[in-house]
C-alpha cells in the first residue's frame, strides 16, 4: 500500500521543498541589506568559485551552493537554481500550487526574527558591526537564528554568546565541520538554558590551512567534537588542550570527510 | 571413633600407609562428588531463579554429568603459562590454594561415627589452615605477571585478613558456652538447643564473614568479573584453573559443614525432644541442614550486587568486628548469669 | 608514608564492563585512579562519509547501527531532519506508530542499561529479568518492522509498514505487565542496601559541569536540569502527551538510575495515551516524492533519544544524497566527562561511573 502511495505521489514532487528554498531566498534578500553583512570582496570571489564549479554538472560532487551559508549570495538567485537542474522541474510544476508560503514569509518574518535582532544588537554593541559576516533565520532548520562569524572574530563572538547575561548560551549542543570545497565551515549549535533559546553559529575558514581558535575554554563539551573535526576534516583548533585524531589514530593519512579524500582501498 | 584412634597409634608400615591412602582417597572422592553436584546445584538453582533452565543436556534431563564433562574438559585443555610469569610460583599457587581446602575437611565431624581426626583444637585448626589458602591466591596473583591478577590477589589478601578476625570472634561465644574447641564437643553441647538460637548474632557474623572467606557474591571482589576480568586466576587455564575452582567449592563444602556443626547442631535432630537421634538418622539430619546452608549461600549469590573494596573494609572493621566483640561480652554475661 | 608507585592499566578494548570496544588507559596508585584517558575509535565505521554517497532512504539502515540499542530514535532523527527540510506533514497515524515504536525502543534501551548496569555492579539476576521484558519489546518491534535490533522502519514521510493485526492489543497487554515488573525491580534493586551504597554519592557532578560538558539525557537530568526535548522542543506528537520529565537532585549515579527507571514509567504512560488518541487506521506515508531530495540548504534537528540528545545535521545541495551529514551522537558527548569523573575514584567506582553514563560504542564511534 505504501509503495502505491508513493508512486502516486511522485508528481507532486518537492512542493514544499521548492517553496521553502524560494521563500528562503527571498527572506535572505530581505536580510542581506541588513548592516551585519561582511566584506563583499571575499564573498564575491567565493561566489565566482562556486559558479565555475557549477558549470560542470557532471562533476561527482558539485560544491554546495553557498547561498545557504552566505546570505549575500542570495542576490544571485539564478546561479543557484541553475546549479541544481533536477530541482527545477518539480519546482516549476509545483509553483502554481504553492499558495501561502511566499506570502507568509514576506508578510510576517520568522517568529524568531525579534530574537535575532536582539542578538545582533547586543553583538554590535559589544564587538562592533564588523564582527559578523552575516546573520539570518534558517527556516529549513526550524527557524533557528544563524550567525556567521569571521574566523578572526569567531572566538570573541562565541565568548560573548557564552557569557553575556542576555545571551548566555551555556550549552553546546553540536560542533562539527564541513568541507565546502571552496572553504571549510564550522557549525555550532548552541542552547541557552537560562533563556531557552537556540542559536547556530557558523564560521568559514580557508581550506588550505584550516585553523580556528578552540572554544573548549568556553564549553568543555567542545573538546571531543573538535578532535573529531580535526580527525576527519583536518581543521586545526588552536590552543586545544589535547587535539588528537580521536577515531582514526595518529598514523592515518588524509582526512576522510574532505571531499577530495581518496579511500586507500578502492574496493571499499 | 576408636578404630581411627587405633589406626593413628599403630606403628607405621605399608599396610597402614595404604589404609590412609584409601581413606584419604575416599574422602577426596566424596568431596569431589559433592563439588560436582554443588556446582550443578548452584547452576540449577541460579537457573531457576533467573528464568533459565541450567544444564540440561549432558547426563540426562537434569544435566547430571555436566560438571563431570566440564572438569574433564578442563583437565584435557592445554596448559598455558604466560611467558613472563614466575614459573615456580605459577605452578605452586593452585596447589597452595587447594591443599588447605582439603586439609580442613579432616577435622569436620559429619556424624557421631563418621569423622576423621578428632583433635582437641578442631575449630582453631580449621580457621588456621583455611587462612593458608590466601597465600596461594596472593601467589597466583603475583606470579601471573598480570595487573588484574595482582589487584585480585591484593584484594583477596586484604579481604581475608579483615574477615578472618570477625569470623574468629564470632565463634568465641560458642567456645564460651561449650568450653571446648573440639567440634564434636560443640555438636554434643547442642543436643537440646542449637547455637543459632543462643547466638543468632554470631551466626549472622559468621555467615557474612564466611561468605567473604569464600569470595562469593557480594564479597567476590578478588575475582570481580566486571572490574578485574577474572581477578587472581585470570591467567590460569586448564587443570590449574580447575584447582582454583575446586578449592572454592571445597571451601563452600567445608564452611557449610562448619556452620552446620557450629550453629545448627550437627547430626542432632532439628526439633529437640523428638528423640529422632537413631543410628543413621544423624547423617540425614546433617545432610538436610547442610544442604540448607549451601542453598542459602547460593541464594545470596543470586540476589546481591557486589560491595566495593573500601566499603568491604569498612564493613569488616567498623561493623562486623565491634558487633562480634560486643557479642562476646554479652555471651559472657549470659553465660555467667544463666548457665 | 610508604612510597607507592603508579601502575598503568589498560581497561579494554576487551573488558567485560566497557560495553563494547572501548579502551580506558588508567594510571592507578593501588586502587585509586590518578588519571584516565579514554581511547575510542575501534568501532568507527565512517557513517557520515558513507552517507555522502547514499540516498536518504539508504542511509536509514546505517543509522540503525549507531545506537543499536535504540535504533528507532536514530531512524527518526534522520527522517525528521529530512522532513523538516522538505516541510513534509506526516499523517497522524504514521506519527503515532512512530511514537509507539520510539517509546517501546526507549523502554528496551533502558532495560538493557538497567540489566547491564546491575551486572557491572555484580548482581547477575536483574540482567536476566530485564532481558525477559526486553525480549517482549524486541518481539513486538520485530513484528512491526521485521528486525530485532536494526529496524529500518521509518521512512522520510512516514513508516514502512502498518502494524500487523493484533499488534496494538499486544502492546496494550505489555503495558500493565511492564508496570508490574518495574515494581519488582524496585523491590529487588531499588531497596537493596548494597546497591544503594554502591551508587549513592558516586560520580557526582553539578548542573554547571553537566552543561559545560554538553551532557544530555538522564546524565543531564540527574543534576536537576528540567530538560527533555520531547517536552521543551516538541517534535512529532509529543505535545499531545502528558508526561513528566524525571529529574534528580544531586547528580550522582543513584539519581541517574532513578531518572532512567522513571523514564520507563513515563514511556509507558505515553504508550497508553497513544492508544486513547490514535485513529483506528490511517495512512502510513505522507505524500512524498519517490526520490527524496532535501532542498538546498542546511538543517540541524535534535530529538531525545534514550541516551540523550541525538541530532542530525544535513547540508544538502538539492541532490538525492546529502552533501554533508553529521550526527550528534549523545554517547560521544556524554563520554567526555569520564576522565574528570574518574579522577581520584577507585577501580570499583570506575565501573559504576562508566556504566552510569550509559554509552553505546556504536554511537560513540559513529
Amino acid at each position: 500500500m505504501t509503495d502505491k502511495d508513493k508512486s502516486q505521489e511522485t508528481d507532486s514532487v518537492h512542493k514544499d521543498g521548492g517553496d521553502h528554498s524560494e521563500s528562503e531566498r527571498q527572506q535572505r534578500d530581505h536580510e542581506a541589506d541588513k548592516p551585519s553583512s561582511g566584506p563583499p570582496d571575499k564573498q564575491d570571489s567565493q561566489n565566482e568559485n562556486a559558479a565555475t564549479d557549477s558549470e560542470n554538472p557532471n562533476k561527482p560532487q558539485t560544491p554546495h551552493p553557498t547561498e545557504e551559508t552566505n546570505p549575500k549570495k542570495a542576490t544571485e538567485k539564478p546561479v543557484s537554481s541553475e546549479k541544481s537542474p533536477p530541482d527545477d522541474k518539480p519546482k516549476r510544476k509545483s509553483s502554481p500550487s504553492s499558495k501561502s508560503a511566499p506570502e507568509k514569509t514576506e508578510e510576517e518574518p520568522s517568529y524568531n526574527q525579534p530574537l535575532l535582532d536582539q542578538y545582533l544588537s547586543i553583538i554590535e554593541k559589544d564587538l562592533g558591526s564588523m564582527a559578523l559576516e552575516a546573520a539570518y533565520i534558517n527556516r529549513l532548520s526550524k527557524h533557528v537564528p544563524t550567525l556567521v562569524a569571521h574566523d578572526h572574530t569567531y572566538f570573541q563572538v562565541a565568548k560573548l554568546l557564552r557569557y553575556h547575561p542576555a545571551l548566555s548560551f551555556n550549552y553546546l549542543s553540536e560542533l562539527h565541520g564541513t568541507d565546502l570545497k571552496t572553504h571549510m565551515e564550522v557549525y555550532l549549535h548552541l542552547h541557552s538554558f537560562e533563556h531557552h533559546h537556540s542559536l547556530a553559529l557558523k564560521v568559514k575558514i580557508e581550506r588550505d590551512n584550516p585553523e580556528l581558535e578552540t572554544v573548549t575554554s568556553l564549553w568543555e563539551g567542545a573538546n571531543w567534537p573538535e578532535c573529531e573535526a580535526y580527525d576527519l576534516l583536518g581543521i586545526h583548533f588552536i590552543n586545544h588542550p589535547n587535539l588528537k585524531r580521536i577515531f582514526l589514530g595518529e598514523e592515518w593519512e588524509g582526512y576522510p570527510l574532505r571531499k577530495d579524500y581518496e579511500a586507500y582501498d578502492e574496493e571499499v | 571413633m576408636s578404630w581411627i584412634d587405633q589406626l593413628l597409634q599403630s606403628p607405621p608400615g605399608w599396610s597402614n600407609f595404604l589404609t590412609f591412602m584409601a581413606l584419604g582417597s575416599m574422602m577426596l572422592t566424596i568431596t569431589l562428588g559433592f563439588v560436582t553436584y554443588a556446582i550443578l546445584a548452584e547452576r540449577k538453582i541460579m537457573g531457576a531463579m533467573q528464568l533459565r533452565h541450567g544444564p540440561n543436556q549432558v547426563g540426562g534431563r537434569f544435566g547430571l554429568l555436566q560438571t563431570v564433562a566440564d572438569i574433564l574438559k578442563l583437565l584435557l585443555k592445554e596448559d598455558i603459562r604466560p611467558a613472563h610469569a614466575d614459573r615456580a610460583l605459577f605452578i605452586i599457587a593452585p596447589i597452595l590454594t587447594y591443599v588447605p581446602a582439603f586439609l580442613v575437611i579432616a577435622v569436620l565431624p559429619f556424624t557421631e561415627a563418621f569423622h576423621f581426626a578428632d583433635i582437641g583444637i578442631g575449630l582453631l585448626y580449621y580457621i588456621a589452615i583455611s587462612g593458608l589458602s590466601t597465600i596461594g591466591i596472593v601467589t597466583a596473583g603475583w606470579a601471573s605477571n598480570n595487573k588484574y591478577a595482582l589487584m585480585g590477589g591484593m584484594r583477596a589478601a586484604a579481604q581475608m585478613i579483615s574477615y578472618e578476625i570477625p569470623l574468629v570472634m564470632s565463634v568465641v561465644g560458642i567456645i564460651l558456652f561449650t568450653g571446648s574447641l573440639n567440634l564434636i564437643d560443640i555438636v554434643n553441647a547442642q543436643e537440646s538447643l542449637a547455637f543459632i538460637f543462643l547466638q543468632p548474632i554470631a551466626f549472622l557474623i559468621f555467615f557474612i564473614a564466611g561468605t567473604a572467606e569464600l569470595n562469593r557474591t557480594p564479597f567476590d571482589l578478588p575475582e570481580a568479573e566486571s572490574e578485574l576480568v577474572a581477578g587472581y586466576h585470570v591467567e590460569y587455564s586448564g587443570f590449574r584453573f580447575a584447582f582454583f575452582m575446586l578449592s572454592e567449592y571445597v571451601y563452600l563444602f567445608a564452611i557449610s559443614a562448619l556452620i552446620t556443626i557450629l550453629f545448627l547442631g550437627g547430626w542432632h535432630d532439628p526439633i529437640p525432644y523428638l528423640e529422632l537421634d537413631g543410628p543413621g538418622l544423624g547423617a540425614i539430619w546433617f545432610s538436610l541442614k547442610f544442604i540448607g546452608v549451601v542453598f542459602l549461600f547460593i541464594w545470596v549469590r543470586v540476589s546481591f550486587p557486589r560491595l566495593r573494596a573500601d566499603q568491604l573494609m569498612e564493613f569488616g572493621w567498623k561493623v562486623l568486628l565491634p558487633v562480634a566483640l560486643a557479642n562476646i561480652f554479652v555471651s559472657a554475661v549470659i553465660k555467667e548469669f544463666f548457665f | 608514608m610508604l612510597r607507592t608507585e603508579e601502575m598503568l592499566l589498560n581497561v579494554g578494548p576487551q573488558h567485560p564492563s566497557t560495553h563494547g570496544v572501548f579502551r580506558l588507559v588508567i594510571k592507578i596508585d593501588g586502587e585509586i585512579i590518578k588519571e584516565a584517558t579514554p581511547v575510542i575509535g575501534y568501532l568507527h565505521r565512517g557513517t557520515e562519509k558513507l552517507a555522502e554517497d547514499l540516498t536518504y532512504t539508504q542511509i536509514i539502515p546505517y543509522t540503525d547501527r549507531m545506537d543499536y540499542l535504540a535504533a528507532m530514535t536514530n531512524n527518526y532523527v534522520l527522517c525528521h531532519a529530512v522532513e523538516t527540510m522538505m516541510g513534509v506533514e506526516l499523517p497522524d497515524y504514521a506519527e503515532y506508530l512512530r511514537v509507539l515504536a520510539m517509546e517501546l525502543g526507549r523502554i528496551a534501551s533502558h532495560l538493557v542499561w538497567f540489566g547491564t548496569y546491575l551486572l557491572d555492579i555484580g548482581a547477575v539476576s536483574p540482567f536476566l529479568y530485564a532481558f525477559r521484558e526486553r525480549e517482549r519489546i524486541i518481539n513486538l518491534l520485530n513484528e512491526l518492522s521485521g528486525g530485532r535490533l536494526t529496524f529500518n522502519y521509518m521512512r522520510v514521510g512516514g513508516v514502512k509498514w502498518d502494524a500487523p493485526g493484533g499488534w496494538f492489543d499486544r502492546v496494550q497487554e505489555f503495558v500493565p505487565y511492564m508496570r508490574e515488573q518495574l515494581a519488582g525491580y524496585h523491590d529487588l534493586v531499588g531497596g537493596n542496601e548494597i546497591f544503594l551504597s554502591r551508587v549513592k554519592g558516586v560520580g557526582v557532578y553539578s548542573q554547571e559541569t553537566a552543561l559545560q560538558y554538553s551532557l544530555s539525557g538522564a546524565n543531564l537530568r540527574c543534576t536537576g536540569v528540567d530538560w527533555d526535548l520531547r517536552k521543551h522542543e516538541p517534535y512529532s506528537l509529543y505535545e499531545r502527551f502528558d508526561f513528566k520529565v524525571i529529574t534528580g537532585e544531586t547528580g550522582d549515579a543513584w539519581d541517574r538510575f532513578k531518572c532512567r527507571m522513571g523514564e520507563i514509567e513515563e514511556s509507558l504512560k505515553i504508550i497508553e495515551q497513544t492508544f486513547d488518541q490514535m485513529p483506528a487506521e490511517g495512512k502510513t506515508m505522507a505524500k512524498v516524492p519517490r526520490m527524496i531530495k532535501a532542498p538546498p540548504g542546511e538543517a540541524y534537528v535534535r530529538i531525545e533519544s534514550p541516551r540523550g540528545e541525538i541530532g542530525c545535521y544535513i547540508n544538502s545541495d538539492g541532490k538525492k544524497e546529502p552533501y554533508r551529514m553529521k550526527f550528534r551522537r549523545p554517547s560521544f558527548y556524554n563520554l567526555q566527562i569520564l576522565p574528570k569523573l574518574l579522577e581520584g575514584e577507585n577501580m570499583a567506582n570506575l565501573i559504576t561511573i562508566l556504566g552510569g553514563v550509559d554509552i553505546v560504542l556504536g554511537e560513540v564511534d559513529g
